[in-house]
């Protein structure tokens, strides 16, 4: 192998996009979680009073025009990719590089990306027209009559790496471009790639982060199937209440979340502010397919453990977990791992409580929050817990204030996929 | 390593083929695609192969990417050695470059034809067809990062585990990252590679819009003919593609045969548009460099490099542009080939087979031919070892993947160290 790597070299968050169901900035959504709101309500998508899922978390009032530079693009990019790119201009007016950097090679894209279905709409013409008299589904018939109803770059609309594309053309970066398409773990995990191709020098700024919305009949359909969507739809109010006995399952969402990692010296000498640093990260496979972890948790421990010890820090110097808790009977496992890793007693917090689960962007979201969390010195509540009763982790019911030095966020996927990561002052 | 591609479904008769200059392209059966503008594609072939895990609980239910992925995984697991042999779990990680699943295209038909008005489609409807009609599992399967956990569970790998979808770059891009994981330390083995279809109606045709796809339908046979100036596209093909990385400490204390060596490894971004390379491949440029520096080589020690080289006109093109910005006068030198003549295009699987082909070129001492090359295009004037296979000794070589959307990955793979 080639040169050693250096671990010298240290990264620092300098900018937070944040487009979530609280709000389409990242105050927005900080003000508005830790003053306790939700931002779950009833889906916008369908419309019968009596339909099986009939609330989300959705960025309401989203308008990509009013976010992206490169307009003529727009009609090419899934929603999906508007929120990532969307994400990424509010990264990047955030930590002052909003007009490119000057080594654009240098300038690296790293996202997580979900499984995109088609609109509707724009499929379901061309796909009706390859229906034979009983129904069915003629192939023939579609590549003659249906493919020509759809217009020519379709297909690009909807490439998971097309988030990486639009941001890096955004921008002008030309440096590494990874996109990770691990689930609900991608978004995590794009973020610690990133600071990977940091640390060894391969680049000095990268856009990090992950979006996806599930507000899809699909997509939601696939989740229903699945067994993983609370049924709640009269209390649409309560939220997911993670690691609660009561729980019900996940309640959908979208969101997109982008940071801007850089290494420390590089963010120095443009006198940009770390806002904070990305200290450790881990991963670890259950493979346990369909569900978020296996029993007992192992993988997530593992990947905590893996995390703490990149970052050279002991489970006492971690003030907060922010939890992949997504309301879903596996919390339970989750829980087992925090307590194997951390014992009794650490704090523990999940912004899907107020939004929802955002999927492939969830972790991405859990760690914009944690990185405000950390700067500000104010760690959010978890929305809906308050009547939970004993829960087998130590809930933050009320937002704290403090001086605090490290997080942890967990993000984990079905597949059994459980990332980890530090951050630090 | 192994394979599953529609030259043979494991890696010697694959290889076989690419040395012999067969080609692996036919007219496509999976589907009526008669009326497509595009009749033909590399389709895997072995019914066998997909047979023989319809009874399997699980896999039966799988899309035939994963099957082509557990497949190519376990001639790979098996090449290794390492069955029994892995002491650490912890330290056995994965990083694939896997693909999405096919979608479920009859069921597809039958959900949107229910919920079709007559001008658009009853979202509330489609719901509750789709609930109705879709197969739980394989819909599971759909999601890409699913085989890097079922590949987990099978070889009980419980360290570092990703997977990435960088389009036609994915699987290099995994194998160039799970090289850096072992190389940070963080890992001792890692299983790399990627498994891709899109093979159905909604992939063949989103390419055949983007007018992607060579159309030579009266020929399929010589419809991928990289460099040469007829060519008028790339061929969509299937197939997976799979190696075990292991560090050299490791891999020489359980005195593992040791097929090669990982080099090199950049990564770019074109940042110029979605649709097209920048005209000059200023990035895929950084990315061979950037590869180069990280080999700590010069251009010069380069002795074969395998190209992206699909068969479209403005690929190979700037490839051979960005090749020359590189290697200089050592570009008119240096023998440089594609093997999607022979395969078509594994889409995300691509890169991961042509690492491949590196490794058992230098260990052949072979290099594979472009075949397909008839004609001469004026402006692309490097050794592209036409037709014909060729004997030479190679030490290091170089294997570009460029992703639609402008993701450059560049490997460089070398002889297993002395």
């Amino acid at each position: 192998m080639g040169r050693d790597i250096s671990k010298n070299r240290r990264v620092v968050v300098t900018g937070v996009g944040i487009l979530s169901p609280l709000g389409l900035s990242a105050d927005e959504h900080f003000e508005r979680l830790t003053a306790g709101q939700s931002g779950i309500a009833p889906i916008s998508i369908f419309a019968s009073p009596d339909f099986p899922v009939r609330f989300a978390g959705e960025v309401r009032g989203f308008k990509a025009n009013r976010f992206i530079k490169n307009r003529k693009s727009i009609k090419i990019m899934a929603r999906d990719i508007q929120l990532a790119v969307a994400a990424s201009s509010l990264a990047a007016a955030h930590s002052g590089i909003h007009e490119g950097v000057n080594e654009p090679h240098r300038f690296g894209v790293s996202m997580g990306a979900g499984l995109i279905p088609s609109q509707l709409d724009e499929l379901g013409v061309a796909v009706a027209a390859g229906l034979n008299a009983d129904g069915g589904f003629d192939t023939a018939r579609y590549g003659r009559e249906g493919l020509p109803l759809l217009f020519p770059l379709w297909l690009l609309k909807y490439l998971p790496n097309m988030l990486n594309s639009h941001a890096a053309l955004e921008y002008d970066a030309r440096g590494p471009n990874n996109c990770i398409t691990c689930g609900n773990a991608s978004g995590l995990l794009a973020i610690g790639e990133a600071a990977r191709v940091i640390e060894r020098g391969q680049a000095d700024i990268m856009l990090a982060g992950a979006a996806e919305s599930k507000i899809h009949p699909l997509a939601l359909a696939r989740l229903h199937i699945l067994g993983k969507l609370s049924s709640e739809n009269d209390l649409p109010d309560r939220g997911p209440r993670p690691f609660c006995g009561s729980r019900a399952g996940l309640v959908a969402a979208e969101a997109g979340a982008v940071l801007v990692l850089e290494e420390q010296e590089h963010a120095a000498g443009r006198g940009a502010a770390a806002l904070a640093r990305v200290a450790g990260f881990g991963s670890s496979c259950g493979a346990q397919l369909s569900e978020e972890l296996e029993h007992g948790g192992r993988a997530a421990a593992d990947a905590m453990a893996a995390a703490l010890a990149d970052a050279g820090l002991d489970a006492g110097d971690v003030d907060a977990v922010f939890a992949n808790a997504s309301g879903l009977y596996e919390d339970d496992d989750e829980a087992v791992a925090i307590v194997n890793v951390f014992g009794r007693g650490k704090p523990v917090t999940t912004v899907k409580a107020a939004v929802g689960h955002s999927m492939a962007a969830s972790g991405a979201l859990e760690l914009a929050t944690a990185v405000l969390a950390l700067s500000r010195g104010m760690l959010p509540a978890t929305f809906g817990v308050e009547s939970c009763g004993d829960t087998p982790v130590d809930l933050v019911s009320e937002k704290r204030r403090g001086d605090f030095g490290a997080f942890m966020i967990n993000s984990f996927s079905f597949g059994g996929q459980a990332a980890s990561l530090v951050i630090a002052r | 390593m192994g394979a599953v591609t529609p030259m043979a479904s494991n890696l010697p008769d694959t290889w076989a083929g690419i040395i012999e200059g067969r080609s692996a392209v036919d007219y496509t059966t999976l589907f009526d695609a008669s009326t497509f503008p595009t009749t033909f594609s590399g389709q895997v072939r072995d019914d066998d192969l997909i047979e023989s895990y319809a009874d399997d609980p699980l896999l039966g239910h799988a899309g035939r990417n994963v099957k082509f992925g557990v497949r190519a995984a376990e001639e790979a697991w098996e090449h290794s050695g390492l069955d029994g042999a892995v002491d650490e779990a912890g330290r056995f990680g994965l990083y694939l470059g896997a693909g999405e699943g096919p979608p479920d295209w009859v069921t597809s038909g039958k959900i949107f034809g229910a919920a079709w008005t007559g001008s658009a489609i009853d979202p509330e409807k489609f719901f509750l067809e789709a609930v109705r009609l879709l197969d739980r599992e394989y819909e599971l399967f759909q999601e890409s990062n699913i085989l890097a956990g079922l590949l987990a569970g099978r070889f009980g790998a419980r360290g570092p585990n990703l997977s990435c979808l960088t389009a036609c770059a994915a699987s290099s891009q995994a194998l160039g990252e799970a090289a850096m994981i072992i190389r940070r330390g963080d890992a001792d083995i890692m299983f790399t590679g990627g498994a891709h279809s899109m093979l159905h109606p909604f992939g063949l045709g989103g390419f055949n819009l983007l007018t992607a796809l060579s159309q030579r339908n009266d020929d399929p046979r010589h419809a991928s003919r990289p460099f040469d100036r007829d060519r008028d596209g790339f061929v969509l093909s299937e197939g997976a593609a799979m190696l075990v990385l292991e560090s050299l400490d490791h891999a020489l204390a359980r005195g593992a045969k040791i097929h090669g060596e990982v080099l090199g490894y950049g990564t770019t971004g074109d940042a110029y548009r979605v649709t097209d390379m920048h005209p000059e491949g200023r990035s895929a440029t950084a990315a061979m460099l950037m590869a180069l520096e990280d080999a700590g080589l010069e251009p010069s020690q380069i002795d074969y490099i395998n190209t992206h080289g699909t068969s479209t006109a403005v690929n190979d093109r700037v490839e051979t542009i960005a090749i020359k910005d590189v290697f200089k006068e050592h570009a008119w030198k240096v023998p440089i080939s594609s093997i999607k003549s022979s395969l078509g295009h594994l889409i995300a699987s691509a890169g991961a087979m042509e690492a491949m082909a590196c490794l058992l070129a230098i260990r052949d001492g072979i290099i594979p031919p472009t075949i397909n090359y008839e004609n001469p295009d004026s402006e692309l004037d490097l050794d592209y070892v036409p037709n014909t296979a060729r004997r030479a000794r190679l030490d290091c070589c170089m294997s570009n993947s460029f992703g639609f959307g402008g993701q450059n990955v560049v490997l460089i793979l070398g002889r297993p160290p002395v």
